[in-house]
């Protein structure tokens, strides 16, 4: 079974300015000690579509439609108390902004008691805090005991997204959201972080989701890659194959424009920018920036295509393979 | 931090310095005391006699000498109202002033700051519209106007509050809403915009994101970020409360600090005047000393040195 489930999944933000339909049918799954990587240019809804896992949407995000289903469960049904036990106990999330992302005002290592003593009712505080010590030399924070009374801005950018992973792993759960963790540090850094994130989907066989716009990390990180395209799931491939022979034409855009895999050939940078929500074209959202559209792209908004279960592209190129295969 | 606090003490020299200056030279372009310390028949002698005592003949420079002088050793001259040295007039006053400004602030505080995480938290409906709308008026409002509306209302009308005066709890209650409103105001608007630029940072979502509930995540993780800067522009804002305070003590009779500069400007009666001002400022002074140092005990990222 898998553990995690989305299905035709759609939020919208409903802003002062209009309408925002930020997901348009997403659909992916990600097996137990899988590490499945999310990719696309920014704004295609990589964080919308985590967000929307946590129901952290604000009060202006709402899921539309489709399911959610989390261990046989299905959170869209679940009231703000469920939810609250799930977030930062079986679900949890690290951002993208290690230097904002904790609370200036609160010692580090109390950022992460307060996690455990949430969701470990039996636990003393004594018994949190011996707990978040052993999180944070977890994740490779020297002198842990005297960092734990620090505050944010004494720690470094690398060492405050070590605390965000502690907290996020502190009571141990199935399901690590990383939505851009390395991102905003330095290569050094950031090389160090993914180490650490390995070493943890390694060891503790946590299922983790992993958001990055950077192809890099992605051949280095992850199992099986979904591509997102205009708040839809345009190709699910495992990462081998999809490195080898990509088959969306925004795939294959996205590789061609990475230095690090396409070494010594020309970068071709896809040419134009993702579309808005709001001004989604006609048919298939990527055909004003494709190289391969035809006039049924520009009408018509393509099916998936599968190949075999794990392997599906959301393009008009296909359809015909599909059929005679 | 004991240096800090040392360096701020020893800063304030040369502020004094400054004020003592300026309440100079406003006293010394105020008018003539002695036409008004003198009776009416008294003859051109008696007022050039006079005026040489007192030394206002001498030139300026010597005046503010002779001033600092004095003042130096607490001695702002006699009143002319009382017949009795000025500072000890001034000293006295500051409990009912303390009264009714600690009164009026904790209340605006015990008012606003719920209020303002209320309609933050409940941004563009009804309720935030509301909460809004009443800070707007209660801004509007002049602290002479309210509280003359409310001598009207409660103390003439319905006789439930005395119309003026001080001494039982029952005579602090008009005059500490007069000037707890408009601080309340403010402060509302201010806790309001403050939470809402909180509630936005991305440690309220990791917040979230742990599992902590929503009252929780204001009260623990929200509201003390809020309060850093409500404090800030409370101080700056201080003269509302100096203001407030001196127009609503004068429309209260409530024996404060206020009433007895106002009614010592209109009587001419420099010595008091100074010594009032005088002490305002250090209290000014004093008030944003302690603020500094409340920072540090919210905000562990300020450190003084
Ligand atoms: N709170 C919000 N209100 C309105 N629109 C939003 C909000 N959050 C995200 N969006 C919109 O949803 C789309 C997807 O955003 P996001 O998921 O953040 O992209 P990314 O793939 O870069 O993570 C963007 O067009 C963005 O403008
Ligand atoms: S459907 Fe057409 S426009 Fe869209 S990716 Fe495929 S070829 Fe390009
Ligand atoms: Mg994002």
């Amino acid at each position: 079974m898998n553990l995690l489930e989305v299905k035709n999944l759609h939020t919208h933000f409903h802003t002062d300015r209009g309408l925002v339909p930020a997901l348009n049918g997403v659909s992916f799954s990600i097996k137990k000690g899988e590490v499945l990587g999310i990719v696309g240019e920014s704004g295609c809804g990589k964080s919308v579509t985590s967000l929307s896992i946590l129901q952290l949407l604000g009060n202006k995000g709402k899921i539309e439609k489709g399911s959610i289903q989390f261990k046989g469960q299905e959170l869209t049904t679940f009231t703000k108390k469920q939810m609250r036990k799930v977030r930062g106990d079986e679900i949890s999330m690290i951002f993208q902004e290690p230097l904002t992302s904790l609370n200036p005002l609160i010692r580090v290592g109390k950022q992460i008691a307060e996690t455990i003593l949430l969701h470990r009712e039996n636990y003393s505080k004594n018994q949190a805090k011996e707990h978040a010590i052993k999180m944070m030399k977890m994740v490779g924070i020297p002198q842990a005991e005297e960092k734990y009374s620090q505050y944010p801005h004494q720690l470094s950018g690398g060492m405050r997204q070590r605390i965000m992973i502690a907290i996020a792993l502190a009571c141990n759960p199935d399901l690590l959201i990383a939505d851009e963790p390395t991102t905003a540090l330095d290569v050094t850094i950031q090389e160090q972080i993914l180490g650490l994130m390995k070493k943890i989907a390694h060891e503790t066989g946590t299922s983790i989701i992993f958001i990055t716009h950077d192809l890099g990390v992605v051949a280095e990180m992850v199992d099986r890659v979904i591509v997102m395209y205009s708040g839809q799931v345009v190709e699910e491939n495992d990462v081998v194959s999809f490195f080898e022979a990509p088959k969306h034409p925004y795939s294959q855009g996205l590789i061609n424009s990475t230095p690090a895999i396409d070494q010594g050939q020309k970068l071709e940078a896809i040419r134009g920018n993702v579309p808005a929500p709001a001004n989604k074209p006609n048919g298939c959202p990527f055909h004003p920036r494709c190289p391969m559209a035809s006039d049924i792209c520009k009408t018509t908004v393509p099916k998936n295509t599968y190949f075999g279960k794990q392997e599906m592209v959301n393009c008009w190129l296909y359809d015909k393979e599909a059929k005679t295969s | 931090m004991k240096k800090y606090i040392t360096k701020r003490l020893l800063e304030i020299i040369p502020v004094l310095f400054i004020i003592t200056f300026v309440v100079f030279v406003l006293m010394y372009h105020a008018g003539d005391p002695v036409a008004m310390m003198l009776p009416d028949e008294a003859s051109q002698e008696d007022r050039e006699n006079m005026r040489e005592a007192l030394g206002l003949n001498d030139p300026f420079i010597v005046q503010y000498g002779n001033f600092l002088k004095d003042i130096s050793t607490g001695n702002f001259g006699e009143s002319i109202r009382y017949n009795t040295q000025a500072l000890p007039l001034v000293i006295e006053r500051l409990p009912a002033s303390f009264e009714l400004a600690g009164v009026a602030m904790l209340v605006a505080i015990l008012i606003s700051i719920p209020l303002g995480i209320w309609s933050a938290n409940k941004r563009n409906t009804v309720t935030d519209l509301f909460i809004t709308g009443g800070s707007v008026l209660g801004k509007a409002m002049p602290n002479f106007w309210l509280g003359i509306m409310l001598i009207l209302i409660l103390a003439v009308n319905v006789q439930i509050f005395p119309v003026s005066g001080r001494g039982t709890l029952v005579h602090l209650v008009l005059p500490a809403i007069t000037l707890g409103t408009s601080i309340a105001a403010e402060m509302t608007r201010l806790v309001r915009s403050s939470m809402l630029d909180t509630l936005g940072q991305d440690y309220i979502r990791t917040a979230s994101s742990k599992g902590v509930p929503y009252f929780k995540v204001v009260v623990s993780h929200a509201f003390r970020n809020t309060l850093i800067p409500v404090i800030t522009i409370t101080t700056l804002q201080l003269s509302i409360v100096v203001s407030g305070s001196i127009i609503t003590e004068s429309v209260f009779q409530w024996p404060g600090l206020g009433l007895l500069l106002v009614q010592a400007v209109n009587a001419r009666d420099m010595a008091v005047v100074q010594a009032a001002v005088f002490i305002i400022a250090i209290l000014v002074i004093v008030v944003n000393l302690i603020t500094d140092l409340i920072y540090v005990l919210i905000d562990p990222r300020i450190k003084y040195s």
